[in-house]
């Protein structure tokens, strides 16, 4: 019974008020006497200011403020970055790092164009618009680091070059090992820059308190506990006199996460003007200067024995990461972490580098530095499979890690030093019921014959892991008042992926109440003392879990005091349909609105226990949790045009017990369609001058209705033995192979020409010359 | 993003329009539909100091088929020419075409007389109406004057427009027996910038070539009229080999620039390929007597 | 200088609504802000992602490339006109059922989209479908299940019209 709620279709309570208009997003929170705020941006790549002039827009009717660095006093700040090595591993593994810190307000140079200069503060968004234009700064352009390989440009002035992030990681002599192998592949790949654009922008209004003494501040934010640590550090307040809380987000993506230039600013104008500052990013602002992913490109070597066994991998990988370090050692070290699963590999070196572009800083998106990584992998397993003539699914079923070999040590560190080790997971299994389900060996066939007819049809597989579920603490507290309603409060934030939901489903199954009677606060710092946010896939497992330990002690809090009340053992009682009773005697029996009522401090309450019937819990994860995927697709390919269309697209997704299938399906759906996105229509590109030529959303596409093949979703649930809900994160998990499985199929597609796709994006112009391209080489 | 202040005037007839339009400086602007204009203008590209809204004048908004030629109004939307089963069944291509243009709310309030004025050489009406040979009808302070659509698109974004012009309708000669049009488009993705637009209108009899007109849009600041007469090409049979041809022949007159997206050979490629197909198509068409007429 | 300001006279959701507003004011934010119909989504601003939809005189527009002063004599309808009190409209609920909605940011537009193709064919073939629903972008669904409902709800009304006699 005590999965009563858990695994099931659930409908979303959030559903009926966001299906009438009820929802209140950012863009809808208001206070009276609400400014209006704007950022002013840079417009050139790099350039010194040599000073910005904004009488003029002070004299315009209406607007009330114009800040710049040096207004700002103890909020103009070097931010911080998140994701660093503990410091044990850094003493490990030495990396390079150099310091390349946001500043709340440019000052004296800009580095991307879209970099905060100066703040405009209107009573009306429209005014705020208008004068804008009449804030002049004077820049004198530098020239341009437009990408890794820009040399002559320095990011900062006093490094000898732009490398930010320089290391070297693995496990064995790899080196000489894949040297020493019968085969080798060597290949170079590349991952383009694109991104998350949740459809709502970044915003946040923030309120001063009456007196003076602090804020509350309404912002569409993945992290509102590191929010509030920066505000009060900014503004030199007590962490209480700080209140960030979430209203309803649209969307996040990762986007969201991080802490921005913003994130201080807003809170600071409103404390310094004493009256509610709100700021809306607008998609223009969104495109320059919320965080860019993916940019990343690998030089690997993989060896092989002459059965197809993989004896080692050695790469290299350079992320183009703009302008600044925010994530330091993420993209790039979770890519390396990626390439140990789901096929093994005896020995790996990797040498990994970050460096500084002039253009927006790269930070994690949905899938984090796993897309790249994982796109890198599973080409290296197809090119492996044609130079041995072997299967793609074959060479694939050689390498798996097996699952009787679970839980598997990777010996080496994840990057929060914690040791890497599989938890759970049947590889071999995963990709046969995908193979299965799409019927591999029948589409050969279809292959073809379709070939006679000239028509060019091909399948594509890609295999990952996922690690989920990042500690190292989340907490919760589950509080029932005395109408019998039940709160869950968490920190974690609610961005969309209904985890309100599920987290109301986890209280449920242990209070044995309908979820419904759950109502559930995310994202609220006056809701719990400590959180991380909603990030790397670790909201339903590590706040999963500390709902789920908060349940358990509420609930033996109410049989205390419902055994006292009714004169019974406490290992008598039972909880059913919102009432403790006595097993087994009917109407011994005392509800729990009662039993919040008899936990009021005036309320006869047993010896030791504290009033009030609610209870905090801290989930302490020992290590990530490895999640896993099989994805396979089939595709034509119009050789004239280089359309190409995706026939099916079938994938097997384990992550662990499933809260609630019907929202893990929405979390697959939309990765997918995130990786389709991503793999054939976004593009962020920059001109030599470092300007941005896909900055709205006519340049920059999302893929639409009509660009999703219907996808068929495969279940295989591994539970984590590290967790008691045994869940994995299932969030980011769509969307790190597609990029893999098109480049595959779109290969596998084209192979009587002999086309090698190694890069993305994959569209029509790009397979036209990949096969004009191999018909030169032929 | 917000647009700059304007003044808002709304005639109530085109005559008031033209005058209002002409009174208001060179910086005032027409809104018809406004689907492209106010993007502009919240993005701050454009900077009208007047709009005058000519969205609702009846005059504007007129079909007409007769004998001789097809009306359209400049202010009837993408969507009353794609729903129109009149001018479906007069010239199937038009509800084509209007198919491919953004999305659907986007064609409720954008106008054929809009996009002509827009001029943008990668949408889907002018490459049209040129290969259609549609006549473009303008209204000024000194009357009226009719633009042939080849000659009325001057580069990206520049049409014969001058200041205080209105369009006020197109007309399109209706087609002969044995003429059909066809047209296509290949993009990145439904109702985005397409790489490339082609509109083919040819006249076969028993499947050989009288006359023919290839429009290629997107190859160029102006769709290009890239074949114009049946040339060389005047009584061949249209076949597989004659469309290779014929393609080959067309795009080597096509300059077409690269940009963010897409090299320009690609774009030749890509154009080479739509006109082969849709060759072929039209012939299909003819041979089975789904004729465009 | 004075900044023009125009009447206008316009129905919202079956209110009729008086004002007088900047040329400039586009109907997004009149909705918004001085009618406060939040329900109304803003995202592109530029009539790509179609969040912002609602109806004017039935017809689905993009309220951020309409200006509140071409809605004089209009009526106009928001995602707040389609359910009765809590009660859920057959769409709305059809959404829900279907979990067609994560964020909800774009919801909205979606439901008023196809509100109006129903409205116009409520026969609408599979492909029209996808065609409407190509007026919206949403970034969390990957639209499986939006597809999968708004074919139920065609079903669903083109079944009721069969029943009915002709």
């Amino acid at each position: 019974m005590s999965d009563l709620f858990i695994g099931s279709a659930v409908l979303r309570g959030e559903d009926p008020r966001l299906l009438t208009g009820k929802g209140r997003y950012i863009s809808d929170v208001a206070a009276p006497g609400m400014l209006h705020a704007v950022v002013i941006r840079s417009v050139y790549a790099h350039a010194k200011i040599k000073s910005v002039a904004a009488s003029k827009a002070l004299a315009h009717p209406g607007v009330v403020a114009v800040y710049t660095a040096g207004d700002l006093g103890s909020a103009q700040m070097n931010l911080p970055s998140f994701g660093q090595f503990p410091k044990q591993l850094m003493n490990e593994l030495r990396p390079l790092v150099r310091e390349a810190a946001v500043t709340t307000l440019a000052s004296g140079k800009v580095r991307y164009v879209g970099e905060p200069v100066a703040l405009l503060v209107a009573e009306d968004p429209y005014v705020a618009a208008d004068a804008v234009e009449l804030v002049d700064i004077d820049y004198e352009p530098l020239p341009v680091a437009a990408d890794v390989n820009a040399t002559k440009v320095r990011v900062f002035d006093d490094w000898p070059d732009n490398v930010a992030l320089d290391m070297v990681v693995g496990k064995g002599d790899a080196e000489a090992i894949v040297n020493s192998s019968p085969h080798v592949i060597a290949e170079k790949f590349y991952s383009h820059r694109y991104t998350g654009v949740p459809l709502e922008g970044r915003g946040c209004l923030a309120i001063p308190d009456a007196g003076g003494q602090g804020l509350t501040i309404w912002t569409a934010h993945q992290m509102p506990h590191f929010n509030r640590s920066l505000v009060c550090e900014a503004l030199r307040l007590p962490s209480f006199a700080v209140r960030v809380a979430q209203p309803d987000i649209g969307g996040a993506f990762g986007q969201k996460a991080g802490l921005y230039p913003e994130d201080v600013l807003i809170p600071f104008a409103a404390h310094k003007l004493q009256r509610p500052v709100k700021w809306l990013e607008d998609k223009n602002e969104h495109f320059m200067a919320s965080s860019h992913s993916r940019e990343q490109m690998f030089e690997a070597r993989l060896g092989l024995t002459e059965d197809g066994a993989i004896t080692g991998l050695t790469y290299s990988a350079i992320v183009d990461a703009g302008a600044y370090l925010t994530f330091p050692v993420v993209l790039p070290y979770l890519g390396f972490c990626h390439l140990l699963g789901p096929y093994r590999i005896p020995v790996i070196r990797a040498h990994i580098q970050s460096i500084l572009t002039n253009k927006v800083t790269s930070a994690p998106y949905r899938g984090a530095g796993r897309p790249e990584a994982v796109f890198m992998l599973n080409r290296l397993m197809d090119l492996a499979a044609e130079e041995l003539n072997l299967d793609p699914a074959e060479i694939r079923r050689r390498n798996f890690i097996q699952p009787e070999e679970m839980p598997y040590s990777l010996d080496l560190p994840y990057r929060d030093g914690s040791p890497m080790v599989l938890d759970s997971g049947d590889y071999p299994k995963a990709l046969e019921m995908t193979l299965d389900a799409i019927g591999y060996e029948r589409f050969r066939e279809e292959q073809r014959e379709a070939l006679k007819q000239g028509r060019y049809i091909g399948i594509g597989i890609a295999c990952n892991v996922e690690s989920g579920g990042i500690g190292p603490v989340e907490s919760a507290r589950v509080e029932i008042a005395t109408d019998g309603t039940i709160g869950v409060f968490v920190g974690i934030t609610d961005t969309g992926q209904g985890s309100k939901t599920s987290l109301a489903q986890v209280c449920a199954a242990i209070l044995k109440v309908e979820p419904g009677k759950v109502r559930v606060s995310t994202g609220d710092t006056a809701g719990v003392q400590f959180s991380r946010g909603t990030y790397h896939s670790r909201a339903a497992v590590t706040a999963g879990n500390a709902v789920n330990m908060a349940a358990i002690a509420v609930r033996e809090k109410a049989f205390k005091i419902a055994a006292h009340h009714l004169e019974a053992s406490v290992e008598d009682l039972e909880i059913h349909g919102g009432d403790v009773r006595v097993v087994g005697v009917p109407g011994m029996k005392v509800s729990l609105a009662e039993c919040a009522k008899l936990a009021l401090p005036e309320a006869s309450r047993p010896p030791g226990v504290t009033p009030g019937l609610n209870e905090t819990s801290y989930f302490e994860a020992p290590q990530v949790v490895w999640g896993n995927a099989s994805h396979v697709a089939t595709v034509e390919v119009d050789k004239d045009t280089g359309a190409f269309k995706v026939l099916r697209y079938v994938v097997l997704h384990d992550c662990g017990t499933v809260l609630n299938p019907i929202i893990l399906e929405g979390q697959v759906h939309g990765g997918i369609a995130a990786g389709i996105g991503g793999t054939r229509l976004e593009q962020l590109k920059y001109n030599e001058e470092g300007q941005l030529l896909t900055g709205t959303l006519a340049d920059y596409m999302l893929p639409r209705a009509s660009d999703m093949p219907s996808i068929e979703l495969l279940h295989l649930e591994t539970p984590s033995p590290l967790n008691p809900l045994g869940v994995k994160g299932g969030g980011e998990g769509g969307t790190i192979a597609p990029p893999a499985v098109f480049a595959a199929a779109v290969e596998d597609a084209l192979r009587p020409f002999g086309v090698r796709i190694t890069e993305t994006p994959i569209t029509a112009p790009k397979i036209l010359a990949a096969i004009r391209n191999a018909k030169v080489k032929a | 993003m917000k647009p700059p202040s304007f003044s808002y005037l709304r005639p109530a007839s085109l005559e008031e329009a033209v005058v209002a339009l002409c009174e208001s400086g060179d910086d005032a602007m027409v809104l018809a539909g406004g689907q492209s204009l106010l993007p502009a203008m919240v993005l701050r590209v454009a900077r009208p100091s007047v709009l005058v809204d000519i969205s609702s004048l009846r005059e504007l908004r007129q079909v007409e088929i007769d004998d001789q030629c097809i009306t359209i109004g400049a202010a009837v939307t993408h969507n009353e020419i794609l729903h129109s089963d009149e001018l479906a069944s007069a010239m199937p291509v038009l509800r084509t075409a209007a198919g491919w243009i953004a999305h659907y709310s986007i064609r409720e309030k954008g106008t054929f007389g809009g996009s002509l004025a827009n001029a943008d050489p990668a949408s889907e009406w002018p490459c049209i109406a040129i290969c259609i040979g549609a006549t473009v009808h303008v209204a000024g302070r000194e009357g009226s004057k009719a633009v042939k659509a080849e000659e009325f698109f001057l580069g990206p974004l520049t049409s014969a427009l001058e200041p205080g012009e209105i369009i006020t309708h197109v007309t399109i000669p209706r087609l002969d027996d044995g003429e059909i049009v066809v047209f296509d488009e290949l993009a990145a993705q439904h109702g985005a910038f397409g790489y490339v637009l082609v509109a083919i209108k040819a006249r076969l009899v028993r499947n050989r070539i009288k006359d023919i007109r290839i429009c290629v849009g997107g190859c160029g600041g102006v769709p290009e009229l890239a074949m114009s007469h049946a040339e060389e090409f005047q009584e061949a049979e249209l076949n597989e080999q004659l469309a290779v041809q014929m393609a080959e022949v067309t795009v080597k007159r096509l300059e077409p620039d690269g940009d963010r997206y897409i090299a320009s050979d690609d774009r030749r490629q890509m154009a080479a390929e739509l006109i082969r197909r849709n060759l072929l198509e039209l012939g299909a068409k003819l041979g089975q007597g789904k004729l465009g007429a | 200088m004075t900044v023009q300001t125009i009447p206008i006279t316009l129905t919202v959701n079956g209110n009729c609504v008086a004002a007088e507003v900047p040329p400039r004011l586009l109907l997004s934010d009149f909705l918004r802000h001085n009618l406060g119909l939040t329900g109304t989504h803003v995202s592109c601003e530029i009539g790509a992602c179609g969040v912002c939809t609602v109806l004017l005189d039935g017809r689905p527009v993009r309220s951020c490339l309409t200006l509140a002063v071409q809605a004089d004599e209009a009526e106009i309808e928001s995602v707040e006109s389609l359910s009765d009190g809590d009660e859920l409209s057959p769409l709305q609920a059809a959404f829900w059922r279907n979990h067609s909605l994560q964020c909800g940011f774009c919801t909205p537009g979606f439901l008023m989209t196809l509100t109006a193709l129903f409205r116009r064919n409520p026969n609408a073939s599979d492909e029209e479908i996808l065609e409407a629903l190509d007026n919206v972008l949403c970034r969390c669904t990957g639209y499986v299940n939006i597809i999968k409902a708004a074919k139920q709800v065609r079903d669903q009304l083109s079944s009721h019209i069969r029943k009915q006699p002709a």
